[in-house]
């Protein structure tokens, strides 16, 4: 019998409002944290494209000044009188006086730096002990066969090659720039190749570069080649050995392999990697390198971009149930001071029902509707 | 009594299984890989590594191969007691009077393949007339250059040495590759299956199989056993990494870091996996290493053909494996 009066008019009363103020709560917190999330999300993904492209634009002036030193080069060679003497002294100053530039040659065609000489390509290159020289040709190194050489050769336009790891010179991360050297000028149709005019240029810096890119606080850059091939990642063991497609196959994850797909043909993005890259849930900008054709990715962890607005989101959750806690006391005070008076009414009417008809109502001071049910029971009796 | 009878009974068994075990030490012998340590000789290194060539009484010095090593110079030389090398290769040397004879034919199907992109045009075999096509020089460019004259097409052939590179770069519209090596390459620079096409050259008759166990004539007639313990192992090597391939992955991973090869698992994983496909076409285990007498010849009249060889070796006489 005690707890009648909860099970009464209080009860429906406490349940009613609580239950509206709970989902008008839900609908607040949920509605705020997707938009602010959103919101978030918006500025993230700006930030990244802002970030990937003007990382990318920095690189590939890098490489794009490289690339200008072999094309002067050509210039010089094309149209100034030079000896054998001017171009070694030419190609030497060239890799002194570039803190990028790794090594440098030009090498001729047979027959095209003097009749009867097959192989001439004076090659000068950093060491610790300074400039050194080699002449690259020889029955050994037939340099007619190498992708430096041939390849440009073959498309008569410049390239860029993969990057691959110099071994002879300390291990060093490159990629080397070839530029074909024409006969009759730098650029006129109807050409016989003469030469092809390389720059190695290290890449030391851009690993040291794209390191440096701050990335919040767990977040990284990376950058591809033009085949997929890591150039630079923070796990030194894929650097060169895995493509990000080798790297999707082992891993299994069709999303990875796409996401390389569309580094290498589109200019730049902002995609959801889902966990498909470090295991944990990640978005991805790239921006295109366009130079050597490479892609620059940043990649951002979702749990560091959405940290503030889960906080944000736990603190409204935690003060929303307080607040329902609060209401429920106050509910039950008021529905309880409410329903006080009836309960002595019913005890009373029972009394009138066993013949004792002495009413005493002055218990019930309030002049609202129960106020005045009192009275009307009083005057009855 | 009747106990000590039967242990030695055992033992005399043993000993007849394991002659080589109980009688002598090891007999030392070096193999030479054609190529660079990859999983298209993940069976030498299985076997190398499991023990099967010291259970059978070899101590095998693994060469490490590639491009600056020849196979045949290396026997000749005596650099090597046992090396790999195409079947066409082969039959060539033995023609032009080296004498080496085959121990086995480990690639029963050739995995020389013509690839194209998709968006060059190029859908069927008639497409490539005109077309720029880089071959790689040697008794690569035979298939390719017999399958043209088949389809009666005028080709512009660009040498190519070494990369991919240059069909990536789109500097030729096809190239030829090896199916378990370079088509996967191309596959993770990020180019799709259905982007490519793809002609192999042994569904054109042209069927040009490749690794094969060699040695020296004179290795073969003083020790015929130790030839055959040796190709054993190796057979056995490739069925244990066929059925075992992570742990075969490992051992191929291991010799390819030392020889900074710069690949990786995916690769070796393709490779090794297509290694199966051309070692054992049919699925039958039991024709493993065993030279056709028609491969042989097939392999042969074409190189006649391209004045290659004179005269076809006799069959016997080149192959000495198990018929």
């Amino acid at each position: 019998m005690r707890w009648m009066p909860l099970r009464g008019i209080a009860l429906k009363m406490t349940v009613l409002v609580l239950g509206a103020t709970s989902i008008i709560f839900g609908i607040i917190i949920s509605y705020s944290y997707y938009y602010s999330r959103n919101i978030i999300l918006d500025e993230a993904q700006q930030h990244a494209l802002n970030l990937t492209l003007s990382v990318a634009r920095k690189i590939e002036q890098e490489f794009r000044s490289a690339a200008k030193i072999a094309q002067n080069l050509a210039r010089f060679l094309s149209n100034a009188q030079w000896d054998e003497k001017t171009l070694n002294a030419v190609l030497k100053a060239l890799v002194a006086e570039n803190k990028e530039i790794y090594g440098s040659t030009v090498a001729f065609e047979p027959d095209a730096f003097r009749k009867g000489i097959r192989y001439y390509a004076p090659y000068f290159y950093k060491t610790k002990e300074g400039i050194k020289y080699d002449q690259l040709g020889s029955e050994s190194y037939n340099y007619f066969q190498k992708d430096w050489y041939h390849i440009p050769k073959v498309l008569e336009a410049p390239v860029w090659s993969d990057p691959y790891f110099d071994e002879g010179g300390g291990n060093i991360a490159m990629t080397t720039y070839s530029f074909p050297l024409f006969e009759n000028g730098v650029e006129v149709p109807e050409r016989a190749l003469r030469a092809i005019i390389t720059v190695d240029v290290s890449l030391e810096w851009l690993a040291d570069l794209v390191s440096s890119v701050s990335v919040g606080q767990t977040g990284f850059c990376f950058i591809i080649s033009d085949t997929g091939t890591f150039v630079t990642y923070p796990d030194p063991k894929l650097v060169m050995r895995e493509s990000i497609f080798s790297l999707a196959e082992e891993l299994k994850n069709p999303k990875l392999r796409e996401t390389g797909r569309a580094m290498l043909r589109q200019k730049s993005a902002f995609v959801d990697m889902g966990s498909s890259l470090t295991g944990e849930e990640a978005f991805l900008a790239f921006a295109r390198i366009e130079s050597p054709g490479w892609s620059l990715a940043a990649v951002f962890p979702k749990q560091e971009l959405l940290a503030e607005i889960t906080r944000l989101y736990r603190t409204n959750v935690l003060l929303a149930l307080t607040g329902l806690g609060l209401l429920l006391l106050a509910s039950l005070v008021v529905a309880g001071s409410i329903t006080r008076p009836l309960r002595r009414m019913v005890k009373a009417t029972e009394q009138v029902a066993h013949g004792d008809l002495d009413l005493d109502m002055s218990f019930v001071r309030s002049r609202d509707e129960v106020g005045r049910l009192a009275d009307h029971v009083h005057v009855g009796a | 009594m009747k106990k000590i009878y039967i242990a030695w009974a055992l033992l005399l068994i043993h000993l007849c299984i394991h002659p080589v075990l109980a009688e002598s030490p090891l007999k030392t012998v070096s193999f030479l890989p054609q190529w660079i340590p990859q999983a298209q000789f993940a069976g030498y290194m299985v076997a190398l590594e499991k023990g099967f060539y010291r259970d059978r009484g070899l101590n095998l010095q693994l060469i490490c191969g590639g491009p600056s090593k020849s196979p045949f110079e290396c026997l000749s030389a005596g650099e090597a007691t046992f090396c790999t090398n195409w079947l066409s290769d082969g039959i060539e040397g033995r023609a032009w009077g080296k004498k080496i004879v085959n121990l086995a034919q480990i690639i029963q199907r050739s995995g020389l393949l013509l690839v194209a992109k998709k968006s060059s045009g190029i859908i069927q075999p008639n497409d490539l007339n005109g077309k720029k096509v880089a071959l790689w020089e040697g008794h690569f460019s035979i298939p390719p250059r017999v399958f043209f004259s088949q389809f009666n097409l005028r080709v512009k052939v660009i040498p190519n040495y070494t990369s991919i590179a240059i069909l990536l770069k789109d500097g030729v519209d096809a190239c030829s590759v090896m199916w378990y090596n370079e088509y996967h390459t191309i596959l993770n620079s990020g180019l799709n299956p259905d982007e490519l096409s793809v002609f192999f050259l042994s569904s054109f008759g042209l069927n040009f199989p490749e690794d094969g166990i060699y040695c020296l004539e004179k290795t073969w007639s003083a020790d015929p056993d130790l030839c055959e313990q040796f190709v054993q192992a190796s057979l056995q090597g490739w069925l244990y990494a066929f059925d075992h391939q992570d742990e075969a992955l490992d051992i191929v991973l291991r010799h390819a870091e030392a020889a900074h090869t710069g690949t990786n698992r995916a690769h070796q994983r393709w490779m090794l996996a297509r290694m199966k496909d051309l070692s054992i076409p049919e699925g039958d285990k039991g024709t493993l290493g065993k030279l056709q007498r028609k491969d042989f010849v097939a392999v042969g009249n074409i190189l006649k053909e391209f004045s290659l060889i004179r005269d076809l070796p006799d069959f016997d006489d080149f192959y000495r494996g198990h018929k």
